[in-house]
């Protein structure tokens, strides 16, 4: 029984007159690791921020868990359990590691218009924000500024911020972006683990890391969906291998 | 720890010594025969009470409102208005013109805030510019002339009052104390790290699940309100109020004022507007065309340390380990 929880359809976004999403399908079900490749100015990214809600859709539709949020903003989306990382290390430099990460597990604890009580007294909110950072292997830095962390790290921290969301879907642009081989089997190590708790569409460019981690695979060039199946078939997909794979 | 240790302790330091000196002014001044120090403190004192204000939006928040002295005009206002009609009752003043500014604040706010970067600057600096030439345009309110208030706010009591030159002053000191706490409270509190994260990265905070608008349209209504509050403590310090105090080139000073003691430091509006008020003492001492030192001195102390002086305080510690 397949149970999807994102559902895209003829989704369009164009800059200028470029066509970055072009009439975009894709499916993504309850529990897999979708794995969103491609070449560079593919659309990947553009994709996501429309999912996410940063960029505003042209056209087409986007159900999640059900419900049509084609037209919510992003903090809406967030909050119904979209959770985002950047490829782009978007982390809060000024804040350290536990605040970066307490900042997201607040906005998923009511609301924040409470102009008194300190945020650092609230148990709860410092209780999973420690151990999210806990189980990302990061405790020791809970009070490293977020700017003074080495790359690797960075990436690390800006998935924790992901986690702490307690997303339905995580949604992940290149969390292996810039990282050295040993960093990034780590990470790989780690998102294997979290197969079975969350639902993820992950963007990566490392091929290793893709066909070890998805369980479907999605191919974009141009702004098109030019494939979509489970490792094998793509392997296989003759239009695949010459657009992206064959160039390897 | 040692270094943090040492930074948190220049900065206790230099909060005991500002605030010792506000404390004690009155009876220093006392001492030394100079009635004319206890306007002056206290007057040094409302700048601080809009600084800290400002602080909020522009330090905290990153929001580079230069049209800040609105509320400041608001509040002054507001007092000479209901005195213009005999209305002295302080209570009734103060919530008219709290309301007031956050009303305004609330519709500025949410023209402003749609905006970024300079175009934010122009339209808070436009609006308060449209309210100053208003004010100017009311002949009935003495237009820019300004309006002589010939009876202070009145506390109904026979305890404390504003014609008092020592209450008045006490009054003012606690109402800088109460803001300075209140910030205090505030950037450590849920809404003070959303605001916070806001200003480091908005799109973050979108994605994290904060409607980032609503969360700075409310900082921009707090801080209108308080330098509301600051606007009426003015106009019973002066008995006068006029369109000046609105002027452009005052927001502009309670800019200087943040960024010379530090953005996003709960002391820096206060030291801030201190040294503001001592440079601008000193430099006009030497010339009549003091602001042509004046402006390039701030240039100056603004590219050696971008944080005020609060940074300094940062520099020092470091470089002492």
């Amino acid at each position: 029984m397949t149970d999807t929880l994102l559902q895209i359809k003829n989704l369009n976004k164009s800059f200028g007159g470029v066509l970055a999403t072009d009439h975009v399908n894709l499916e993504i079900e309850r529990g897999e690791i979708h794995a969103l490749i491609g070449p560079n100015g593919a659309g990947k990214t553009t994709l996501i921020s429309q999912i996410s809600g940063i960029l505003r859709s042209d056209s087409g539709e986007i159900e999640f868990d059900g419900k049509p949020i084609t037209r919510l903003s992003a903090p809406a989306r967030s909050l119904m359990g979209i959770a985002r990382s950047f490829q782009i290390t978007s982390i809060l430099k000024e804040f350290t590691c536990q605040e970066n990460v307490a900042l997201a597990v607040q906005a998923h604890y009511g609301h924040s218009f409470n102009f008194w009580k300190p945020v650092a007294s609230e148990r709860n909110i410092q209780d999973r924000a420690l151990s999210v950072l806990e189980s990302i292997g990061m405790a020791d830095h809970a009070s490293t500024m977020a700017t003074d962390l080495a790359h690797g790290e960075q990436r690390q921290l800006e998935l924790a911020i992901a986690l702490a969301m307690d997303p339905k879907l995580l949604v992940l642009d290149e969390p292996l972006a810039g990282m050295g081989r040993p960093d990034s089997a780590k990470i790989i190590q780690f998102l294997k683990g979290l197969k079975t708790k969350f639902t993820i569409l992950v963007i990566e460019h490392d091929m290793d890391a893709v066909f070890t981690l998805a369980d479907r695979i999605s191919v974009m060039v141009y702004g098109r969906m030019i494939a979509s199946g489970v490792p094998d078939e793509i392997r296989r997909d003759e239009l695949v291998r010459s657009a992206y794979l064959g160039v390897e | 720890m040692l270094k943090l240790n040492s930074l948190q302790n220049r900065r206790t330091a230099l909060a005991i010594l500002v605030v010792g000196a506000c404390a004690i002014a009155p009876i220093v001044a006392g001492v030394l025969d100079e009635p004319y120090y206890i306007n002056l403190f206290a007057r040094l004192m409302i700048w601080a009470i809009a600084a800290i204000s400002l602080n909020l939006i522009l330090g905290y928040g990153g929001m580079i409102s230069f049209g800040h002295s609105l509320y400041l005009g608001i509040g002054a206002y507001t007092v000479g208005i209901f005195a213009y009609y005999d209305i002295y009752n302080f209570y009734l003043q103060l919530t008219t013109a709290l309301a007031l500014g956050a009303l305004i604040a609330l519709v500025f706010g949410g023209i402003c805030l749609r905006t970024r970067g300079v175009y934010f600057i122009m339209i808070t600096m436009a609006l308060t510019q449209m309210v100053y030439f208003l004010s100017i345009s009311i002949e009935e309110y003495g237009s820019d002339d300004g309006l002589i208030i010939y009876v202070r706010s009145e506390l109904g009591t026979d305890l404390i009052s504003f014609d008092n030159p020592i209450h008045r002053y006490y009054l003012i000191f606690a109402a800088m104390i109460a803001c300075l706490y209140f910030s205090h409270r505030l950037i450590r509190s849920r809404f003070g790290y959303v605001i916070r994260g806001t200003r480091s990265n908005e799109t973050r905070m979108e994605v994290l699940g904060y409607p980032t608008f609503r969360y700075r349209l409310v900082c921009f209504i707090i801080a209108g309100v308080m330098c509301t509050l600051a606007g009426v403590l003015s106009a019973n310090v002066e008995k006068f109020v006029s369109p000046d105090i609105m002027h452009w080139t005052r927001s502009g000073e309670l800019i200087f004022m943040v960024v010379l003691g530090g953005m996003a430091s709960i002391m820096g509006p206060i030291t801030g507007a201190l040294v503001f008020w001592l440079l601008s003492e000193f430099f006009s001492r030497i010339t009549e065309h003091w602001h042509l030192i004046f402006g390039p001195f701030l240039i100056l102390v603004v590219l050696l340390s971008p944080r005020g002086i609060d940074g300094l305080l940062s520099i020092k510690s470091s470089s002492n380990d």
